[in-house]
């Protein structure tokens, strides 16, 4: 028997994720395109821009419910019994943390972008409907696929805070991760303004234009530091350290 | 077969539970795991199944480490807990996720004993009452035929006629390669099915032994009079005379039936002197 991976037990895990989450992704779905739908709705009343609608409102609901569910794929690991259950599974945890990924970033994904396509359809259809002579729009090509990268490129580090706070964090995982990010650029930021700022002014007034362009230059290249280290290392290593949490559960705190 | 050598374990609110508990479990027995409330039954099945972290020890299944949780010992493993979670789906739609995680799981006897328990079949495992949830979950784990079989508290929530069914199936199940452990507090609903007793008090094992070994060193006796005390190792008041556990040696009983219950409150009542009796034994056989 393959000890860290075997393709068999995988796919029946995540056969096993997706009997038992059926339902609530039904739910979730159907909730997601009833919010588009009420949204549509009150569009046409503030005469906002589709365009905003498309781009931003859409996407960031689905990404904000997509984070939402990902903060509660581990839910086993909050009730003990729950809990025997699924660690007791002969699966490895590797197996184990690949499934719950894959389902809270892949199936999240298509389920949203089947939301947001289903509500799209039943909007243009209700114009078309209510509108004789209307010719429905184009509704399933909102987005180009540089757009759809672009989306992911950011929704791919957030996720991984997220599923991290998933397997880390007992209750409330949502919030306390929230928080977690928060603090985190909140001591980034204050790093950045207390620290960083003041040494560029300093050396820019007191010695010479070309000491400051070079200071800028500096601060500008930590600033990409920074910002490479928040979306693309933690991100990364937060997976890590979310396994080796799994690797370490227990079915109670011991000592 | 399963190692449990020099184990630590506590839990971070309650300290130290274990401290240096050594075990042996060998395979062809039904052990019964007997203790007062928070003695650590449950822990120490946990333990046993890799729920747990021990902070010092070994616990090891054929030399192999079980806390690693490697897929191949969790198919070997199989610990049912008291109250065991159903998922919210339809029986045969369980049987068809969970069993091919179990190599060796056997659907005819899987069949066999959903019918023995008079399980409805094609339902949801939901609208099952906690007595059926609890029979449809021994079957289950019966079936699977893993080599090692947890039960903590399984007669609990079952019916009489179940209870009697359930040690018809675990006296069925039993061969050489395999081990269970049921860990109760209802010691008269495994009478005749455990073959060996464990104690666990104060953090250790205070009691280890085959009921047969028992049987042949100790006899239970009922007396009218009240005993020497120095002649036995434990009396308790009973109806119209005293219950004794003594040496055979000293009070030969041909109708040598233990009672586990009387046993349980002895062995408590009288560690130092069931510890020095039983040792002795094992003293002499090494002599010889």
């Amino acid at each position: 028997m393959k000890k860290h991976f075997d393709l068999q037990r995988f796919i029946l895990l995540f056969v096993r994720e997706l009997i038992l989450n059926k339902l609530s992704i039904l739910i979730m779905g159907a909730a997601l395109t009833l919010l588009f739908l009420g949204w549509d709705y009150v569009w046409r009343y503030i005469h906002m821009s589709v365009y905003i609608k498309h781009y931003f409102v859409y996407p960031a609901a689905a990404v904000f419910y997509c984070l939402a569910i990902t903060s509660s794929v581990f839910k086993e690991l909050d009730s003990s019994q729950k809990k025997i259950e699924y660690l007791m599974i002969p699966a490895s945890v590797l197996e184990k943390y690949l499934v719950k990924y894959i389902y809270s970033t892949f199936v999240l994904i298509i389920m949203s972008i089947a939301a947001i396509s289903t509500a799209s359809i039943i909007v243009e259809l209700l114009k078309v409907l209510s509108l004789p002579g209307k010719s429905m729009s184009s509704i399933m090509n909102h987005y180009t696929y540089a757009q759809l990268v672009l989306v992911l490129s950011y929704y791919f580090p957030l996720q991984a805070y997220f599923f991290f706070g998933a397997v880390y964090f007992r209750k409330l995982e949502f919030i306390k991760t929230l928080t977690m990010i928060i603090a985190m650029y909140g001591i980034i930021y204050m790093f950045y303004s207390t620290v960083l700022d003041p040494f560029t002014y300093i050396i820019g007034t007191k010695y010479s234009y070309v000491l400051s362009v070079n200071s800028i230059e500096y601060t500008k290249d930590l600033a990409s530091v920074i910002r490479f280290v928040t979306v693309s290392v933690l991100p990364l290593a937060l997976l890590v350290v979310g396994y080796l949490r799994l690797k370490e559960t227990e079915a109670a705190d011991g000592i | 077969m399963i190692e449990i050598k020099d184990v630590n374990f506590g839990y971070k609110k309650r300290g130290l539970l274990f401290d240096g508990l050594n075990l042996q479990l060998k395979p062809g027995n039904i052990y019964g795991l007997l203790g007062k409330n928070g003695a650590g039954k449950t822990t120490l099945l946990k333990i046993i199944s890799g729920l747990l972290h021990i902070s010092k020890g070994e616990l090891l299944l054929d030399g192999a480490k079980i806390i690693e949780r490697d897929p191949a010992i969790l198919q070997d493993i199989y610990f049912l807990p008291e109250n065991c979670y159903l998922p919210d789906m339809q029986m045969d739609e369980y049987f068809e996720i969970y069993s091919v995680f179990y190599n060796r799981f056997n659907k005819t006897k899987f069949d066999e004993y959903l019918v023995k328990f008079e399980i409805p079949f094609a339902v949801k495992l939901s609208s099952l009452s906690f007595g059926q949830k609890k029979k449809f979950a021994i079957a289950f784990a019966l079936a699977a035929e893993s080599r090692i079989l947890l039960l903590d508290e399984p007669t609990n929530g079952l019916d009489i006629p179940s209870k009697s069914i359930f040690r018809k199936l675990l006296a069925e199940s039993i061969n050489e390669e395999k081990v269970f452990l049921l860990s109760t507090h209802q010691a008269r609903d495994v009478k005749n099915l455990i073959d060996s007793i464990i104690i666990l008090e104060a953090g250790g094992v205070i009691f280890n032994q085959s009921l047969a070994d028992t049987g042949d060193k100790l006899s239970l006796c009922f007396l009218q009079k009240e005993p020497n005390a120095n002649d036995i190792l434990y009396c308790e008041k009973t109806l119209g005379g005293y219950a004794v556990f003594a040496e055979k040696e000293k009070y030969s009983n041909d109708e040598n039936e233990i009672d586990i219950e009387m046993l349980f409150n002895a062995v408590l009542e009288q560690k130092e002197k069931f510890a020095a009796f039983f040792s002795k034994g094992v003293d002499n056989e090494k002599t010889l």
